[in-house]
């Protein structure tokens, strides 16, 4: 729980040009949208996906307190909050990507599909007008969270 | 007069022989169909060489006589150097004669120039008995026997060409010059004024030797008398061109207007594109705002996702923390103190190997052993933030998202706003209201100038009238005061008188017929306008200047905004009008012919003059482009009780123009 920043955090190589082009259509950064794939996975309670063919994206220094803090909270709760199980950094990082991986699996498939593109199996998004992009990934958590909700 | 029958050879676009048998019995109508350059107006031009030997028509002004052939240049061709003769007979009957009269050209084309000559002219008459006189060739007496069944001077109203006839209703002085001539030539007042002019002439001439050969006060009245004879008229030729000018200036000013009232409409939609684009930029503005912000909260709103996880590790955290399970940093540090002092806070000693020692040492080792520490409680603390301001979060994005959308329907207004505005907005529209607007200033200028010049003159016409007056009482009493008394003073006198008495009816007479003219004309525009046109004008009127006005329903004058269909139909109704006050029916008695009559016609127009023109010609011969004479047009002929001929001007291969009747239930085909 020392919010080591020195650690590599590594997507999925089928998902690189998704996070350039978010990253460039959207200015949405690496940890952001990595952090978004976690809590998609973990309020849909995916199955953690490990990943297969991983590239380095970023240090997890970039990570915010609060992403960290949510981080630690989820493996808690997964743990019955014992504070062992967040002792190391790198393994809740591990644990992470395997679940934003999963998460970034049902992103793509629930965004509107006139953000995707194909070329070549490589993914990607399309992002014409900004505002819009924001809003639709902004509907599609609200949308998450209204269903949390309601199952509550 | 009606026209039978025109046979043409080797004339203008005809090559050989061919010709054409219009319809005669009343109501009737011959329709001849072809597309430009087939040989409409040559056909026109056929009747007009044919009658009276012209080569030329009013409309060839602009062209030089060398350029216009007669001839078929294609047999011209063929002939290789050896002359053609070309002809033109034409059928007609009037006064219950049937005259025949054939005219005849040679034409040879040598060095790529074409010369041509007439070749004889031919007149023969039948009388109502049927005994055929023997043929006339002379060009002189055959002019004189045509001039009695179609005067001359009226010809060129006899075609009605629908591109150019407009004209008559531009207010400028060749407008004013053609309608005065058409009065002068269809009523036949040339001769009264020649009448007039020539009493004058001959009252000048009687008083000036009067004045030679008197003594006395008397040849000093009568020079004065000339002279201010002289001076009314002068005055009056002065204020006929202040008036045209003023006429000018006010309609110049009215068309500025015009164009400064579109200009004007124009500026309002600046401004409210001016007031639009401000919006859009600060709706812009605080859009790109918003989607910055919108753009921070996804963080934020992934995060809510974790709500469950968030309360469950907060609520087990916060227990622990209450049963002291999570020490605050101040217990480790007193701990810590009391260890290295060994001391405690109150005082006793604390020594190693006592059991106060071991106590404080089992709860560092307990401490330890649970694992908690400050980043326990940190989590602790972030959680309880985080979970506080989620609701917050949630509701936030949901305001900002329905803001952004709020401004996206009003910018998406604002586009179509300006879109729309765009289109009525006519780039560098303020350098032209700033140059219309020194027009105007400049017009008014004029306006002021010519108004008091025409005052000026108006008082003058006064002075000089009633100087007239006193000149002529002063003439009386110098002759009976001098008792001059000679024939010769007689003559002057009845000279004088006559001219006068000729010249109120001169006045009086035109002043009639442009009444008439005028009162004709509306009663035909009525029948002939659309609805929309009978609402907004009222009458057309024959002006003391020999131009038209138009004046709309509150009789003010309207010609300035009227269309060009519009002018096409007044025009129509002034000609169709002069023609039936000079003939004192209501029938139009020579032939009309016209030249594509429907072109700048609306369909109402078009359906009104179809109806309309038969019920006031004795025979109606319409020239038509294909453009004009569609189904539509043909369905409307049909429905009327007209007797009807249809010729087609087909094309052929080589260039010439070939003249095919169309049965009249074949017309629809034809015209497909």
């Amino acid at each position: 729980m020392k919010m080591d920043g020195n650690i590599r955090v590594r997507i999925s190589k089928e998902y690189e040009q998704v996070y350039n082009s978010l990253s460039k259509g959207i200015g949405i950064d690496s940890h952001i949208l990595f952090f978004i794939c976690f809590c998609i996975a973990i309020s849909k309670e995916l199955t953690p996906n490990p990943i297969k063919s991983r590239i380095d994206r970023f240090w997890s220094k970039t990570f915010t307190p609060q992403e960290w803090t949510s981080m630690y909270s989820v493996i808690l709760a997964q743990n019955g909050v014992n504070l062992k199980s967040v002792e190391n950094d790198e393994d809740i990082v591990r644990q992470a990507e395997a679940l934003s991986n999963a998460g970034m699996t049902d992103l793509l498939q629930n965004i509107p599909s006139d953000y995707i593109r194909k070329n070549d199996d490589v993914l990607s998004f399309a992002i014409d007008d900004k505002g819009e992009a924001i809003k639709d990934m902004l509907f599609l958590l609200l949308e998450i969270y209204f269903n949390q909700e309601e199952q509550q | 007069m009606i026209l039978h029958k025109i046979v043409l050879e080797n004339f203008r676009q005809f090559k050989g022989k061919q010709e054409i048998v219009f319809a005669t019995e009343l109501p009737n109508i011959t329709i001849i169909y072809g597309e430009n350059g087939r040989g409409k107006t040559g056909l026109f031009r056929a009747l007009m060489f044919g009658l009276f030997d012209d080569r030329r028509l009013p409309q060839d002004d602009d062209i030089n006589t060398k350029d216009i052939n007669l001839v078929n240049t294609q047999a011209l061709e063929e002939s290789e150097g050896l002359p053609v003769i070309a002809s033109v007979t034409i059928v007609l009957s009037a006064n219950g004669e049937k005259y025949e009269v054939e005219r005849k050209l040679k034409a040879v084309k040598r060095n790529n120039q074409i010369a041509e000559q007439p070749y004889g002219v031919s007149l023969t008459i039948t009388d109502a008995q049927g005994n055929t006189k023997p043929p006339i060739n002379d060009p002189v007496e055959i002019g004189e026997y045509i001039g009695k069944v179609f005067d001359p001077k009226i010809k060129d109203y006899f075609l009605f060409d629908g591109e150019k006839i407009e004209r008559l209703t531009r207010a400028d002085s060749a407008q004013k010059r053609t309608v005065a001539q058409g009065i002068k030539n269809l009523l036949n007042i040339n001769d009264l004024e020649i009448a007039r002019r020539s009493m004058e002439i001959m009252r000048t001439s009687l008083n000036n030797q009067v004045g030679t050969r008197s003594q006395g006060n008397l040849p000093k009245v009568l020079r004065a008398i000339e002279d201010n004879a002289m001076a009314i008229e002068r005055n009056s030729h002065e204020r006929a061109t202040v008036r045209e000018n003023l006429d000018n200036a006010q309609l110049q000013k009215k068309k500025l207007d015009i164009e400064l009232d579109k200009i004007d409409a124009i500026k309002t939609v600046l401004e409210k594109r001016h007031e639009c684009m401000g919006q859009e930029t600060d709706i812009q503005e605080a859009q790109e705002r918003r989607i910055s912000v919108l753009g921070e909260k996804i963080s934020l709103t992934a995060q809510t996702l974790l709500k469950k996880q968030f309360q469950y590790v907060y609520s087990v955290l916060d227990n622990k923390k209450d049963a002291g399970e999570i020490p605050v940093q101040d217990k480790l540090e007193l701990i810590k103190k009391i260890i290295d002092e060994n001391r405690c806070i109150c005082g006793s000693c604390v020594k190693k190997g006592t059991p106060e020692y071991e106590a404080i040492l089992s709860w560092r080792a307990k401490i330890d052993a649970s694992g908690l520490s400050d980043e326990a409680l940190n989590v602790w603390r972030d959680l309880s933030t985080l979970i506080q301001i989620m609701p917050n979060t949630i509701e936030d994005v949901r305001r900002h998202l329905t803001d952004y959308e709020s401004d996206k329907k009003k910018l998406n207004e604002i586009h179509e706003k300006l879109k729309q505005l765009s289109e009525n907005i006519n780039e560098g529209a303020e350098e032209s209201a700033r140059k219309f607007n020194q027009l105007r200033e400049s017009c008014l200028e004029d306006i002021g100038k010519y108004k008091n010049n025409l005052t000026g003159l108006e008082a003058e016409a006064q002075r000089l009238s009633s100087e007239k007056d006193d000149l002529q009482k002063k003439k009386e009493r110098v002759i009976q005061e001098e008792g001059v008394k000679s024939e010769l003073v007689a003559a002057a006198n009845l000279a004088s008188d006559t001219f006068n008495a000729l010249d109120e009816i001169y006045q009086s007479f035109t002043e009639d017929m442009k009444k008439q003219i005028g009162d004709q004309a509306s009663k035909i525009m009525h029948h002939l306008l659309d609805k929309e046109g009978r609402y907004s004008l009222k009458r057309i009127v024959v002006k003391d200047d020999y131009s038209l006005q138009v004046n709309d329903h509150r009789d003010e004058p309207f010609l300035a905004n009227i269309s060009a269909g519009q002018r096409q139909i007044i025009s129509l109704c002034f000609i169709t009008a002069l023609a039936q006050v000079a003939n004192g029916t209501d029938r139009f008695e020579i032939p009309l012919f016209m030249d594509t009559p429907f072109g700048r016609l609306s369909f109402e127009h078009r359906n009104n003059l179809i109806r309309f023109v038969p019920q006031i010609c004795q025979q109606w011969i319409t020239m038509v482009t294909d453009t004009e004479l569609t189904e539509k047009e043909w369905d409307v002929y049909q429905t009327s009780t007209c007797k009807c001929m249809f010729y087609k001007l087909n094309s052929h291969k080589d260039g010439t123009t070939e003249i095919s009747c169309i049965p009249i239930e074949n017309v629809t085909q034809a015209i497909m």
